[in-house]
């Protein structure tokens, strides 16, 4: 049985959804510090929804959500950006009117000038390819690069957070791959990393966690190697 | 004891006439959610159109400037004057036709896009009409237009008047009630509501804006028919926009926005207020103040009350 | 540039292209007054497509901000100046030194008034969710009520600043210029191009533009989109007063309808360069302005609003994404 380390985001008994419509209900799921977990589910699930209810663009109807104890259940989504929460969602995950660099610079909007010029640093070696792009225009770039700046955009912050959507979607094999070490590599600085993935075996196999999510309800949390090997769960979600 | 019963009347002819319009305003906005600020645009055509049938033709003493004229509405035949409703008829017409290119060209756009042509239409008619002056006399207007029914009682004209203008309501009034409560009506409101449902259970959501947004203007034609008649003097600044398409808005917003019952509600509110509200006392009976209060009451019952003080059923 | 592959790629816009500049060599100076007009609606019709590009609605009461702000700007003339009828104009101009310090103070003013309305009206109708007729309507209202004040407070008769009348400058090609309408053109492309400056170099520029990309994705970053709301307003209702004000020096006369009276060739402009571009709205401004003033040169000069009305109408029908293209906004 693997350790968790210490708990970094608590979501408990959450149930949000659009207006009138739940979608998810009364879903509970804790990040820990350096470990990765991952929400996979079929289409229309709540994977997204759940994001966005932690995130704050939705308001939950009800459920808490704490991070490192602090309960940001009422914050507004631009307050989490101080409480180390970043967020990158599915699609339209960059500003396509500003710069490459000023897609960067929004990122780091509320930090100061230096731990803004560290963090470009940082992230500018993590991803070399936009190093050359600082003054293009962000809408010029292709698919993976564009994810690339969506996640820098995040990291940017230095949260201890950081939830991903889809970051591999329509994306090419390789730079899937890519991605997903980029993910691994995020580890290593405490970060607790929550993913939404449709690439499930992919993202499994490099995650410590994972929860599957059907019809808005959480119905399996395990360690993820646990998921991967069950062949029953193979089957219903993994395809086969 | 007689003036101010001769006021009363006065003020109900004219209650009644902008009920009218705001009944045509409600199928364009309270049905449809056609975002029409130029009603002034059908309220001119609507009682220049009137205006032009009945005037005498030009004379060295009368409108030397003017081409158009025939003194038809005199013309009675078995003692009923026929056309007085066809002066009506006429007025819808002229708004339709003007209505259905306009709203072809603009209703595919954005509701906020509508507004600006209106608006820009009515600004532009009444500058043709000013300047044209062998359209219609340009400012000098037309007068001692006709009263219809006039053979009548000449003497007590106004009660006649008044019961042509509450016919003629009830008239649209249940025109228009037939029109928003049949299968018609109901795809307005879910194009109101939802436009991208409508569109995507199939109905041609265009025509549905465009015969609205015509109906509404034809309604608004007899309005002004209705005017002129009683009136009787009408010019290009008959039709500035505060009284003639911003006051309506006011009168729909309270009366209830989406049922006709409260658009001849709030016409006879509003009228009210505006008419009595010349009685205050001091400063509080500047005309200007009454400019204000229609400002405030749009923006409070958007903010407050979106749906008037009479909630459609 | 890629403005002119745009110009070069649709017949009908070359066609107008070259019709307009045939029109303007036989006519120069009315080509010229076009610019120097074209300026002021350009100032004017940047604010409003700023808000309409950002809010996502038509601000019906952007006319009666730039009449409002001629006003106080005269009545704080007259409040801190009395004299102002004797003392001495500025160089060429019609206008006296006093009114350069009293600008900045009234156009502060009506930034401030204008983020008042947000949160007293705006914000509130924000939060009900309500669409975007529903706000324009409101913002109606309040044109309506504004106007109304303006003529309760000052009357209904024209005005106008403190002046001196002046020459008009000679200029080659039967060019006649009041050297007003030449400093107030100036004027508006300095504040152009600070706003530009804001907009495009400062960190609020960028944010700015961040949230009228994708408000929820910079929320997302930590921008605070309550806040660059108030500034757009603020922005945009400096914007509208100096214009307010330059038109009043320019046209030498207040009246309560003045922004009223020009609210189709401001909307014309930015629906020509495209909802919430600001370079666009600068090119529609002096688009419509060349263009009204050359149709003077052959039509009946009390038709020019309808001129206008003419040109959104054609955009309309062509291009209602504008000529320069809008920023997301689907017609």
């Amino acid at each position: 049985m693997m350790s968790k380390n210490k708990t970094s985001l608590e979501a408990k008994n959450i149930s949000a959804g659009y207006g009138e419509q739940i979608i998810i209900r009364n879903i509970d799921l804790d990040l820990h510090e350096s470990s990765i977990t991952t929400i996979i589910g079929p289409n229309g699930c709540g994977k997204s929804t759940f994001l966005k209810s932690i995130s704050g663009i939705i308001n939950p109807v009800e459920g808490e959500v704490s991070i490192y104890g602090s309960n940001v259940t009422e914050l507004n989504t631009f307050e989490l950006s101080k409480k180390g929460l970043g967020y990158v969602p599915q699609s339209e995950n960059i500003f396509p009117s500003l710069s490459v660099e000023d897609n960067l610079k929004m990122g780091g909007y509320i930090l100061s000038n230096d731990d803004y010029k560290k963090n470009l640093e940082y992230v500018l070696e993590m991803f070399p390819v936009l190093k050359d792009k600082l003054s293009d225009s962000s809408s010029n770039l292709s698919g993976g690069q564009r994810q690339m700046l969506a996640l820098s955009r995040a990291l940017m912050l230095d949260p201890k957070i950081i939830m991903l959507d889809e970051p591999t979607a329509g994306l090419s094999p390789i730079i899937v791959d890519e991605v997903l070490e980029n993910i691994i590599s995020l580890k290593k600085s405490n970060l607790s990393v929550l993913l939404v993935e449709q690439n499930a075996k992919k993202a499994l196999k490099i995650s410590d966690f994972g929860a599957v999510f059907s019809f808005g309800k959480k119905v399996i949390e395990d360690e993820a190697s646990r998921i991967l090997s069950d062949k029953e769960i193979s089957k219903l979600y993994l395809g086969g | 004891m007689d003036s101010i019963l001769y006021f009363l009347i006065g003020f109900f002819i004219m209650s009644g006439i902008y009920s009218v319009f705001s009944v045509g305003l409600n199928i364009h906005w309270g049905h449809t959610g056609l975002f029409n600020i130029g009603i002034a645009s059908f309220f001119l055509l609507g009682s220049y159109t009137a205006a032009i049938i009945s005037s005498p033709p030009p004379s060295l003493e009368k409108y030397e400037e003017y081409i158009w004229g025939g003194n038809l509405s005199q013309l009675s035949v078995l003692g009923i004057d026929i056309w007085f409703p066809i002066i009506l008829l006429l007025s819808a017409i002229i708004c339709i036709l003007v209505a259905i290119p306009l709203a072809i060209i603009t209703i595919r756009l954005k509701e906020d896009y509508l507004a600006l042509v209106t608006l820009g239409l009515a600004e532009t008619l009444r500058i043709i009409f000013v300047n044209e002056t062998w359209l219609a006399n340009g400012t000098r207007g037309l007068y001692s237009i006709p009263r219809p029914f006039d053979f009548i009682d000449r003497g007590n004209y106004d009660y006649i008047y008044f019961v042509v203008v509450m016919i003629t309501l009830l008239f649209v009034y249940f025109i228009a009630e037939k029109a928003t409560n049949s299968p018609w009506g109901r795809v307005l409101r879910g194009i109101r509501d939802n436009e991208n449902t409508m569109i995507s259970s199939g109905k041609n959501v265009l025509r549905f804006k465009v015969e609205a947004f015509a109906f509404g203007a034809g309604i608004m034609g007899i309005g002004g028919a209705l005017f002129t008649h009683g009136k009787r003097f009408i010019d290009p600044i008959t039709f500035e926009p505060m009284l003639a398409t911003f006051i309506i808005w006011s009168m729909l917003m309270v009366g209830g926005s989406g049922n006709n019952r409260g658009a001849v509600f709030g016409a006879f509110l509003m009228w009210g207020i505006w008419t009595f509200t010349q009685f205050l006392p001091g400063f509080l009976s500047d005309a200007n103040l009454r400019f204000v209060f229609v400002g405030m009451i749009i923006i409070l019952f958007q903010l407050y009350k979106p749906n008037g003080v009479i909630p459609a059923k | 540039m890629k403005y002119f592959d745009i110009i070069f790629e649709n017949k009908t816009i070359l066609l107008l292209f070259w019709i307009i500049l045939i029109l303007s060599l036989m006519k120069p100076w009315l080509f010229v007054n076009g610019i120097l007009i074209g300026s002021l609606y350009a100032l004017g019709s940047i604010g409003l497509s700023l808000i309409y590009g950002n809010l996502k609605f038509a601000n019906m009461a952007h006319g009666d901000f730039m009449t409002l702000s001629s006003y106080v700007a005269l009545a704080l003339l007259l409040f801190f100046f009395p004299n102002s009828e004797q003392s001495p104009s500025v160089g060429p101009f019609t206008f006296k030194y006093e009114l350069l310090i009293i600008i900045p103070i009234a156009v502060v003013l009506i930034g401030f008034l204008a983020v008042l309305f947000d949160k007293l009206i705006y914000k509130k109708l924000r939060d009900l969710g309500a669409a975007p007729a529903a706000i324009a309507l409101t913002s109606l209202g309040l044109a309506v009520g504004l106007r109304g004040l303006i003529q309760f407070i000052w009357g209904t008769d024209s005005t106008s600043f403190p002046r001196e009348s002046k020459l008009f400058w000679d200029l080659p090609f039967k060019v006649k210029i009041p050297p007003d309408m030449f400093f107030c053109a100036i004027v508006a492309f300095i504040i152009a191009i600070a706003f530009y400056f804001v907009l495009f170099k400062t960190k609020l520029g960028k944010a700015i533009r961040a949230t009228s990309d994708n408000p929820d994705l910079a929320r997302i970053t930590g921008i605070n989109t309550e806040k660059i709301i108030l500034y757009i307003w603020f922005i945009g209702g400096i914007l509208a007063a100096t214009s307010g004000i330059l038109i009043s020096v320019q046209q030498a006369i207040i009246t309560p309808v003045m922004g009223w009276k020009i609210l189709i060739p401001l909307f014309a402009a930015v629906i020509v360069g495209g909802i919430g571009n600001p370079i666009g709205a600068l090119m529609g401004g002096l688009l419509i302005g060349i263009t009204g003033e050359l149709a003077t040169g052959w039509i009946n000069p009390s038709y020019k609003p309808a001129v206008y009305f003419l040109v959104l109408l054609i955009v309309l029908l062509l291009r209602p994404n504008g000529i320069l293209g809008s920023k997301g906004r689907q017609f």
